[in-house]
């Protein structure tokens, strides 16, 4: 199939309509090395051979798809298919979910992925976020992830912010101690998430963050551990370096806090070294970390009018639970933002595909960044384009691609991909480009 | 001597009265249309994933996450229709009866003769079929529950009557389910029409700044 310029969703999807099942042996990892686009146009799970059971999954995944039917009820059918043809490995709730959560997701994250490269949608909402789309109880460390493919980390909802979690169970807020530097938002999320019940108005942008530490200091959460002139380094504090030091955002953090680094932003708009006094509020109740997922736990350095600002997580929810947790997380990340035309989004996910989902139940999923934040967070200027990604299903299969016949998989890729490949005797299929 | 005078005018408009020209056509303004309403119900979904759990506790399905994923547009002719692919929504925002018979049973493949609402958490997100361990408890009227053949458990069956029996039940029987509509399914209109009026704005700013012309097709 040939996209020789942006497709829409309806055509998307009709083409997604057109896949063809692949059964085969092959192991998650193995059918991850195959090409994006024999993954993309097949369906298949790791060590399904059965090709029946495979097109009533395809059928299944289509209803789901379609909003015509639900979970629960095609992977009761698809158990009693796979009692049928004895296949063991398929009849528990979990793989079944699996299948059947991975391939809806796969078919709705195209489907948005092939409308946000409409060029309408790439001008109006040029980046996307990753985030936590659904909690999960053992959460893999995406920030982590994002950062080995060398993605940025961006303020969150509430502000400019830094934060990192101690290695210590109580969580060490730190806070530049200068009214000047308060953003409202920041004040905004002062009152809502640690002085609940305490309301601000517009007024309150004149605020006196002075008394506002006071307050603070007098609420049952916090207490005032002191003000300092200058900030441990992260080393010091920590008895070790942070992760990632030839990365940008742990240079900065740990400039930032020995005084060396300047606080400013990307385009040329440098400030002073920080020389402001730090205020120390450390919380006392550390079990009420436990926050929803759209309560951050988000507190505050916050550069004066740096519009682009590192940043960082306050650890991902769960990881606020415990110490455990806690104990691994040297400093927390930031939103995870990329323009949609990044190759991060290809270099993050387990499948190799620029969608969500990144890997198996993740709970990963995009929004759109609008252009004037896309701009805001120094990801492209006012006057830059984008060009959509285009997709050509020949573009990627110049190059043969090697596969064991033991997988048996040679003769169904071949009848997989019709005139588009051929077949040699020893499982070898060749990609006719175009 | 007749002077020449040669006069060069950089003419700005034109170019950007162009793209603007071809921006407002549906087939480049409307997936703006729809996006805007698509991202505004997603963000809705988000904000019901985080506040409403499983009202029985367990594992969670993710229905509004589910819902959210679905959420998707289609734009027809000067059309653009945004909808929801997820199983229940229909019922949940307009309300209305739902009735067994409907479907094929999971079991038997007949229509169904009954609903199972789940009553656990363990039997939240499940199909009846998925226990094969049940027995069907009676009453004066007839079949009301599905329960554990040799669980010790008690179980009161508050809502839909008031028997102590020593068993766990894990579904209730219905004919039919009544559902109120619930109206903060979705956005309510004026925060749609709000998104897509910035949106457009939006969008018609930065044409017109960028003298992109966009070319969907």
């Amino acid at each position: 199939m040939i996209f020789p310029h942006p497709v829409t969703l309806k055509e998307a999807m009709e083409t997604r309509a057109a896949r063809a099942i692949l059964p085969t042996d092959m192991s998650a990892k193995m059918l991850s090395s195959l090409p994006r686009e024999v993954r993309e146009r097949a369906i298949f799970s790791a060590g399904v051979q059965n090709v029946d059971f495979l097109e009533r999954a395809k059928e299944a995944i289509d209803k789901m798809v379609e909003g015509v039917t639900d979970r629960a009820t095609q992977r009761t059918a698809l158990r009693a298919l796979a009692d049928r043809f004895d296949m063991s490995a398929l009849q528990s709730d979990s793989r079944l979910n699996l299948i059947l959560d991975t391939q809806v997701k796969m078919a709705n994250g195209f489907g948005n992925f092939i409308e946000g490269q409409h060029p309408s949608i790439l001008l109006m909402w040029p980046a996307q976020e990753l985030y936590r789309a659904e909690e999960r109880k053992e959460p893999r460390d995406w920030p982590a992830r994002w950062e080995e493919a060398g993605g940025e980390f961006f303020p969150d909802d509430f502000g400019n912010c830094v934060n990192w979690t101690t290695q210590s169970k109580n969580d060490l807020i730190i806070c530049l101690d200068d009214k000047e530097l308060w953003s409202p938002r920041v004040s905004w999320l002062l009152s809502n998430a640690y002085l609940q019940g305490v309301e601000w108005d517009d007024n309150a942008l004149q605020i006196d963050l002075s008394s506002e530490v006071s307050k603070l200091q007098r609420s049952r959460n916090f207490s005032l551990l002191g003000v300092a002139e200058q900030l441990p380094s992260l080393s010091e504090r920590y008895g070790r370096q942070a992760k990632g030091n030839d990365h940008r955002t742990s240079r900065w953090i740990e400039g930032v806090l020995s005084g060396e680094l300047s606080l400013g932003n990307d385009r040329g708009t440098e400030h002073q070294p920080s020389h402001e006094p730090f205020a120390y509020l450390e919380r006392k109740d550390a079990s009420a970390l436990s926050l929803g997922n759209r309560e951050r736990n988000n507190i505050a350095l916050h550069p004066r009018a740096s519009s682009r600002w590192l940043v960082s997580r306050k650890g991902s929810d769960s990881a606020c639970r415990t110490e455990t947790t806690l104990s691994n997380a040297d400093y927390a990340a930031g939103r995870m933002i990329a323009l949609k035309t990044d190759p991060i989004w290809t270099d993050i996910s387990a499948f190799d595909l620029p969608y969500a989902p990144f890997d198996y139940n993740s709970g990963m999923d995009l929004r759109d960044i609008d252009r004037d934040e896309a701009v805001d967070l120094g990801l492209i200027d006012e006057d830059d384009t984008q060009n959509p990604e285009e997709l050509s299903f020949n573009h990627g299969l110049q190059a043969a691609v090697g596969i064991s016949g033991k997988f048996g998989l040679g003769f169904a890729l071949g009848q997989f991909l019709g005139d588009l490949a051929s077949v040699n005797g020893e499982g070898i299929v060749k990609f006719l480009g175009q | 001597m007749i002077a020449v005078e040669l006069k060069i005018t950089v003419d700005t408009a034109t170019p950007a009265l162009q793209a603007l020209g071809a921006a407002l056509e549906p087939q480049n303004v409307l997936p703006v249309f729809g996006r805007s309403v698509t991202n505004t119900v997603r963000d809705h979904f988000d904000e019901l994933e985080a506040d409403r759990p499983n009202k029985l506790g367990g594992a969670r399905t993710h229905y509004y996450s589910g819902a959210r994923a679905g959420t998707k547009f289609v734009v027809d002719g000067e059309m653009v229709t945004v909808g929801i692919s997820q199983v229940g929504i229909r019922f949940r925002y307009f309300g209305g009866t739902i009735r067994a018979g409907q479907n094929p049973s999971s079991v038997g493949g007949k229509p169904t003769k009954y609903l199972t609402i789940p009553a656990t958490a363990e039997s939240y997100g499940h199909r009846a079929a998925d226990f094969p361990d049940m027995v069907v408890l009676w009453g004066k009227s007839g079949p009301f529950a599905l329960a554990r053949q040799e669980k010790k458990t008690i179980a009161i069956a508050d809502s839909y009557g008031t028997k102590t029996l020593s068993t766990e039940i894990l579904f209730w029987l219905r004919e039919t389910v009544e559902g109120a509509p619930d109206k903060t399914m979705l956005p309510d209109d004026s925060e749609i029409r709000d998104s897509v009026t910035r949106d457009f704005n939006r969008y018609v700013k930065t044409v017109w700044r960028t003298r992109n012309i966009p070319r969907g097709e």
